[in-house]
C-alpha cells in the first residue's frame, strides 16, 4: 500500500487505541512534528462521525419504510384503525 | 455445488426489518397513545417512534446492553425522552418511572448542522465509499463478504479500497474544512 494509505491504517489503529504502547508513542511524536499528519488525523476522526451519521440515517429510513408499509397494507386495517382513533 | 453459509442468507437489513415490524405491532400503539395524550399528531408519533427504533437498535448492538425490562417498556422510555427533548416545555407533564429515568439518549444523536451538511454532500459525491465504510464498521461484514458485496476480487483489494475510501472521505472533509466553522481539534 502507498505511504498515505499506510498512514491511514496507522491512524485508524491509533484512534481505536489498538497500537502497542511503543508504536503509539512514535505516532504521537510524529503528530507533534508533522502538521499534515495532525490535520489528517483530525479529519479522519470526523470521517468516523460522518459514517456513524450515515448508518443512523439508513436505519431510520428502514424504520420509515416499515411504517409506510404498515399504513398502506389493507391487511393491517385493524391496526391502522386503532392508531387513527387516537388522533381523531 | 457450493452450499451457502446460513449467515449469508439473512442480511442485517432483513433482520432489522423483521425486528421493526414486530415492534410496530407491539410497541407503536403504546407510544402513539402517549403522543396523542401529549396532544401530538400521528406524524409526531411516527417521527419519535422511528428515532426511538434507531436508538433502541443501536443500544441493543452493544454487548453490555442487558435489558431486564421488556423491549416495549424500554422503547416507551426512549420515546418519552425524545418527546421531552423536542418539546422541552412538556418536561413537567411527562412522568418517568424508574426504568425510564435511567435511559439516556446518545449525546450525538442530533447531529450538528455542519455534520448534516457534510453528510448530504458526501451522499452525493461519495455514496459508494460511505456504503462500504458503513458495511465494514456497522454491519460488521468481514472483509471476504465485503469483497463479494462490492465486487472486489480479493479480500486484500477490499482492504485497500477501505483505506482509499477513508482517504477520499477524509479529503472531502478537509476541502470543506474552511467552510465549516466547527472543524477543530
Amino acid at each position: 500500500m502507498r505511504t498515505s494509505l499506510n498512514d491511514i491504517a496507522l491512524a485508524e489503529r491509533y484512534i481505536a487505541g489498538k497500537l502497542s504502547p511503543e508504536d503509539a508513542l512514535v505516532f504521537q511524536a510524529r503528530l507533534l512534528t508533522e502538521p499534515l499528519l495532525r490535520w489528517n488525523v483530525a479529519a479522519l476522526r470526523k470521517v468516523y462521525i460522518v459514517v456513524k451519521g450515515y448508518h443512523r440515517k439508513k436505519i431510520r429510513e428502514e424504520a420509515a419504510a416499515v411504517h409506510r408499509a404498515r399504513f398502506n397494507d389493507p391487511a393491517h386495517a385493524a391496526f391502522q384503525q386503532q392508531i387513527y382513533q387516537l388522533f381523531q | 455445488m457450493e452450499i451457502m453459509e446460513p449467515d449469508t442468507l439473512v442480511s442485517p437489513v432483513m433482520e432489522r426489518t423483521k425486528l421493526f415490524e414486530e415492534l410496530y405491532t407491539t410497541a407503536f400503539p403504546g407510544v402513539a397513545r402517549f403522543i396523542s395524550k401529549m396532544n401530538g399528531t400521528l406524524e409526531d408519533a411516527a417521527d419519535i417512534f422511528q428515532d426511538a427504533l434507531v436508538i433502541f437498535y443501536e443500544k441493543s448492538q452493544h454487548e453490555a446492553f442487558d435489558i431486564s425490562a421488556s423491549r416495549e417498556a424500554y422503547i416507551m422510555g426512549i420515546a418519552k425522552h425524545l418527546w421531552i427533548r423536542k418539546f422541552a416545555h412538556d418536561r413537567k407533564k411527562v412522568s418517568l418511572d424508574h426504568l425510564e429515568a435511567s435511559i439516556t439518549i446518545p449525546d450525538d444523536f442530533y447531529p450538528a448542522v455542519n455534520n448534516e451538511k457534510l453528510l448530504s454532500l458526501l451522499a452525493r459525491s461519495g455514496q459508494k465509499c460511505l456504503e462500504l465504510l458503513q458495511a465494514f464498521y456497522y454491519e460488521k461484514l468481514p472483509m471476504k463478504k465485503l469483497a463479494g458485496k462490492f465486487g472486489f476480487v480479493t479480500e486484500r483489494s477490499a482492504t485497500v479500497q477501505k483505506y482509499k475510501c477513508l482517504e477520499k472521505v477524509r479529503d472531502t472533509i478537509k476541502e470543506k474544512a474552511f467552510t465549516y466553522e466547527d472543524f477543530t481539534e
